[in-house]
């Protein structure tokens, strides 16, 4: 647990200190998103997923979707049964928009999982950190030209799992 | 005389626009609150389906669900999503159970403030009673045509991180609530219409068992 929080801290640090972002999947002459994974390929346009989402003990579910917005932007939402939105990320060609955050989960070390993992998962982007706590693996069943109808993440290092289960696109 | 005519025009409209959109004086809303309480004490039991849709509004998206609910005096309540997926939240006093597939998780609503607050915001919601909460919401009613429009703000901050409003729509023939709507502060919103609504149907104690 010791070494958990001080390589949480550590990378919380590298993080707050880096003065430009990089972002991995952008290509830096046309600022595009690419290199989309064959699961998520150029005419992707939405995915709607029953999710559930474990991070440690605490458990959440609802809804996932998954929307291009053009060549450049993409926007992730989760919100749970009710109704609430417990995050809205917007990946753009050089940067990770947090639109909005549920207060408990503002964390910076779970949004930079977040952004790593969409980005593995959406881009085909292969992580270039090596670091067992940011470690992630993804499973996903798709078949040629349809969106994923089942997608797995997990990342051991902090016992985060996220089911997504096809509802419609 | 072109101009005169479309300046009245103009404000009358003007007017119009500022009367629909001006809530009811303290006098009529009391009267209004006062019928909604009085129906509320007549009501023991309630059961409806309901269509939920989560509006995306950034996004142009609308989110639709389905499912069922039962509520029984004073606080057991029994919320059951059916379509497009499975999922139950069962309220039995200070009992929750949540049923999610498989996987169920339940909880004690005082060992938990924010599930206290939450108990508490959606059972005076379905009841209507939520706008009696001085202490934490501010309220104002409209008479539209065909219901009465209760906005609340919360007044905790905590929760208006989460809620911006809530929006209760009153049927102005019954007066119990028709819709609500949990509105964000990034527009985004939630709105539950209850359709098929019984009033006082014998419930059995079973359908609101945590065990």
């Amino acid at each position: 647990m010791r070494n958990f929080l001080c390589v949480s801290l550590i990378l919380i640090l590298i993080s707050a200190c880096s003065p430009v972002r990089q972002t991995a999947g952008t290509d830096p002459l046309t600022g595009k998103l690419n290199s989309p994974s064959p699961c998520f390929n150029g005419t992707f346009e939405k995915a709607l997923y029953k999710a559930t989402l474990d991070i440690k003990k605490q458990h959440m579910s609802g809804f996932l979707l998954i929307k291009k917005i053009s060549d450049s932007v993409l926007r992730i939402v989760f919100a749970n049964e009710i109704g609430m939105t417990l995050f809205d990320f917007g990946f753009h060609a050089n940067e990770f928009k947090v639109h909005y955050v549920f207060e408990p989960m503002d964390r910076k070390l779970l949004l930079r999982l977040f952004e790593k993992d969409f980005r593995q998962l959406i881009f085909d982007v292969k992580p270039g950190n090596s670091n067992p706590i940011m470690k992630t693996q993804i499973q996903i069943e798709c078949q040629a030209g349809l969106v994923p109808g089942k997608i797995k993440i997990s990342n051991p290092g902090i016992k985060m799992n996220l089911d997504l289960r096809l509802i419609s696109q | 005389m072109i101009k005169l005519l479309f300046t009245i025009i103009i404000s009358g409209l003007m007017q119009a626009a500022i009367a629909q959109h001006n809530p009811m004086q303290k006098k009529d809303a009391d009267r209004v609150k006062q019928y909604i309480t009085e129906a509320t004490i007549k009501i023991t039991t309630i059961q409806s389906e309901f269509i939920q849709e989560k509006e995306l509004s950034v996004l142009s998206e609308k989110i639709i669900s389905k499912g069922i609910f039962y509520f029984k005096k004073e606080r057991q309540l029994r919320w059951e999503y059916l379509d497009p997926f499975k999922y139950l939240i069962i309220i039995n006093n200070d009992n929750l159970l949540v049923r999610d597939d498989n996987k169920e998780n339940r909880f004690n609503l005082q060992s938990n403030k924010v599930f206290r607050e939450i108990n508490k915001i959606i059972m005076g919601a379905v009841q209507g009673t939520l706008m009696n909460d001085v202490k934490n919401f501010k309220s104002s009613i409209y008479d539209e045509n065909s219901f009465y429009l209760c906005k609340l703000i919360p007044l905790n901050s905590k929760v208006k991180e989460s809620i911006s409003e809530i929006w209760l729509y009153f049927n102005k023939n019954d007066y119990t609530v028709d819709e609500l709507e949990l509105r964000e502060s990034s527009g985004d919103y939630t709105r539950i219409s209850f359709v098929s609504k019984q009033l006082n149907p014998p419930l059995s104690d079973e359908k609101f068992s945590v065990r």
